[in-house]
């Protein structure tokens, strides 16, 4: 028999896209991308402080974790620099708003 | 187990050559990333398509699979030959522990290769070579001894719109890759029961601190990301925080105006329908959406129901109101 661990009480999550906009530190402790890097993608505008006119301000949404985890994935499995990597992105994001806007108006299509 | 043709998967003959294989797989990759598909099986098929590269780039694996003999089928009920662990060293045979999917659940299973293929090649464990499989790259920088934080996992979570308005408990299963103290790697299930938050909204991720891999040599582990989508529900389409349904009316409903009650994800709602409404009109329930600091509306659109006319009697209502209307031409804006 393997032995199960069973937690009785539900473990509390985080909901990563409400969490208070964090710093250029805490996002590359939550995405796992240097500090160094996320810099650089600052500056291709891979992603984008909410605020902060320096690095040292710079406060980013939670969102960015998301994207940067997706970045992650994309650019170790597709070998892909950087500016590749930022436009592969803003395309998915533009493919999934698509989407949505279908799904919604599909319904309504099938009315009118 | 099923056997698995690795060959099959990625579309190529037996006899294909290494940078055949490597395109196939890269094409058959970019096709299938989860990232990329939003298919519910896409990250199945990504995560099979791996498993078959894994294999097929690798010459001592594909050379041990290809010892297996070409006359197996896909799906065929498969047991190693005996004295396969001798002959290709490739250790002991795993227990193999059934890929028990939660209910609700996609791809949980983050690290899991085919039973088929741990029983082959398990204790071979990470490292892996070329096209890499994500969940099983442990970091192994600078060789043994070092202290890494595990993997993140990603699983996706699918739950009914109803949770999403009052917030729920799931209990869930997933596969996590675990580090044997040989080195090698296995996948362990785990059970977890987790709160999701009132409010949550398709595509956004919960966060569970150290729920992923374990960490190598004392590192802390890694952290469980969920990614939650609705099960779809023919009432209700959802746009971020809004919410869509189509509400069907009689005609007199439309004309006159009435009092109707809408269905919501939990409960219903009264509504009024005001006089002279006509197809497809849109009405807004403001903050009757999705929960949430500023909770999203919901848009209800008309949509006119005709009783059918087969009686007589019927027929004879259509006739009288065709009379009736005689001036009413609702092709007057098509110029025709």
């Amino acid at each position: 028999m393997t032995r199960r661990r069973h937690d009785i009480a539900p473990l509390m999550g985080e909901l990563i896209e409400e969490r208070p906009a964090c710093s250029l530190l805490e996002l590359a402790a939550l995405s796992g991308v240097p500090a160094e890097t996320l810099v650089e993608y600052v500056e291709i505008g891979l992603i984008e402080p909410v605020s902060g006119r320096g690095a040292r301000d710079w406060r980013f949404a939670g969102s960015a974790v998301m994207r940067l985890k997706r970045a992650e994935r994309l650019a170790q499995d597709f070998l892909l620099e950087p500016e590749a990597l930022a436009l592969v992105l803003d395309l998915l994001d533009e493919i999934d708003d698509l989407r949505r806007r279908l799904r919604r108006l599909q319904g309504e299509a099938d009315i009118l | 187990m099923e056997f698995k043709d690795y060959y099959k998967i990625l579309g190529v003959e037996r006899g294909a050559g290494k940078d055949e294989i490597k395109r196939a797989y890269r094409k058959l990759a970019r096709k299938y990333h989860p990232d990329l598909n939003k298919a519910p099986d896409a990250e199945e098929k990504f995560k099979e398509i791996q498993e078959a590269y894994e294999v097929l780039s690798d010459e001592e694996k594909r050379k041990a699979y290809d010892a297996l003999g070409p006359n197996w089928k896909a799906g065929q009920q498969f047991r190693p030959p005996p004295g396969w662990e001798e002959q290709f060293g490739f250790g002991r045979a795993g227990a193999g522990g059934g890929h028990a999917g939660a209910e609700g659940f996609g791809f949980g299973d983050a690290g899991g290769f085919s039973d088929f293929f741990e029983t082959l090649f398990g204790a071979m464990g990470g490292g892996g070579s070329g096209g890499g499989f994500r969940s099983f790259r442990f970091s192994t920088g600078g060789g043994g001894g070092m202290r890494v934080k595990g993997e993140d996992i990603h699983a996706r979570l699918t739950i009914d719109l109803a949770d999403a308005y009052t917030g729920a408990e799931r209990t869930i299963t997933l596969q996590v890759p675990e580090q044997q103290p040989d080195g090698s790697v296995r996948t362990k299930t785990k059970t977890l029961t987790v709160r999701i938050p009132k409010g949550v909204r398709e595509g956004q991720h919960i966060r569970l601190k150290g729920q992923g891999a374990p960490g190598l040599n004392g590192g802390p582990p890694g952290d469980l990301y969920l990614e939650v989508s609705f099960r779809p529900d023919s009432r209700f389409r959802v746009d971020g925080r809004d919410i869509h349904v189509d509400l069907p009316v009689a005609p007199w409903e439309a004309a006159l105006g009435a009092k109707v009650t809408v269905p919501l994800p939990v409960g219903a709602v009264e509504m009024k329908i005001p006089a002279g409404s006509q197809c497809g009109r849109k009405l807004r329930l403001k903050g009757k959406g999705l929960p949430g600091r500023t909770p999203g509306d919901l848009y209800v659109v008309l949509k006119v129901v005709l009783p059918p006319a087969d009686t007589a009697e019927a027929k004879a209502f259509y006739e009288d109101m065709k009379k009736r209307f005689a001036a009413f031409d609702p092709r007057a804006g098509m110029r025709v």
